[in-house]
């Protein structure tokens, strides 16, 4: 889905959830999910110019795999940028930081002039 | 008590000297920002001593939301006036501590009635 405007964060959160529920995930895991998502999408608004967000099952069902990517001026510093925290009032570290948290798997692909790509995974737990 | 106004989004109920917000579906970024700059005018009146912010109705609460509630509370603060905030549900409560937000001098409790009972001790 597109993200275009505010609203379109609101309903990329609610879509990621939706199939994370769908999938069986825990409502805590649902929480962070969907959280990542508003992160993520927000950044992609708000430094980005707009975006697109793309969710899909990882293999077999087990997890989902969500792409959101923006035409931006991109981000010279990535590592720079997740280490600033909240007290630095970087929105943007702390969005990625946090998602990275939040996540299971996170990667970031930023060129400065061409944009950024972030893909994250998170997984179901494995019944023993 | 009295319903000071709402938007399709949010209540906003007067109980006293106290003034509670309850937003019931998710906000915009920009409303979020319209929200606080609402409440805080209210606040500069000087009749409210006591500002719950109740967020039991938005169901993911993510870094900006808390963040404008936690610059809303610490101006409240500034104003004189107590605030908690209500109605963090514990897998929230979990996210935001791995998103890395916390809130140490801001106070907070489980529902409404735990947040008027501390308001209450305060007081007295």
């Amino acid at each position: 889905m597109e993200i275009k405007e505010e609203r379109d964060i609101i309903l990329a959160r609610r879509l990621a959830r939706k199939i994370a529920k769908d999938l069986d995930f825990s409502l805590v895991n649902q929480t962070r999910i969907a959280t990542a998502v508003s992160e993520i999408t927000r950044n992609a608004l708000t430094h980005g110019g707009g975006g697109v967000m793309k969710i899909k099952h990882t293999d077999n069902k087990k997890g989902l795999e969500i792409m959101i990517s923006d035409e931006g001026n991109g981000i010279p510093d990535v590592e720079q940028a997740m280490r600033n925290g909240y007290s630095t009032k970087d929105s943007l570290g702390l969005g990625l930081g946090g998602a990275k948290r939040l996540m299971d798997e996170f990667e970031i692909n930023s060129r400065v002039g061409k944009g950024t790509i972030v893909t994250m995974r998170k997984f179901l737990p494995r019944r023993s | 008590m009295s319903i000071e106004g709402s938007g399709s989004e949010y209540s906003l109920t007067k109980i006293g000297d106290t003034l509670l917000i309850s937003p019931y579906m998710a906000l915009h970024d920009s409303e979020i920002i319209r929200m606080t700059n609402d409440i805080l005018d209210l606040l500069g009146e000087g009749k409210i001593n006591n500002l719950i912010i109740d967020v039991s109705g938005i169901i993911t609460v993510d870094s900006f939301l808390i963040r404008a509630v936690g610059e809303l509370a610490n101006s409240a603060r500034l104003l004189g006036v107590s605030v908690v905030i209500s109605g963090i549900r514990p897998d929230t409560a979990i996210t935001l501590v791995e998103l890395g937000i916390s809130f140490p001098d801001v106070k907070t409790a489980l529902n409404l009635e735990e947040a008027m009972k501390f308001l209450k001790d305060e007081t007295s």
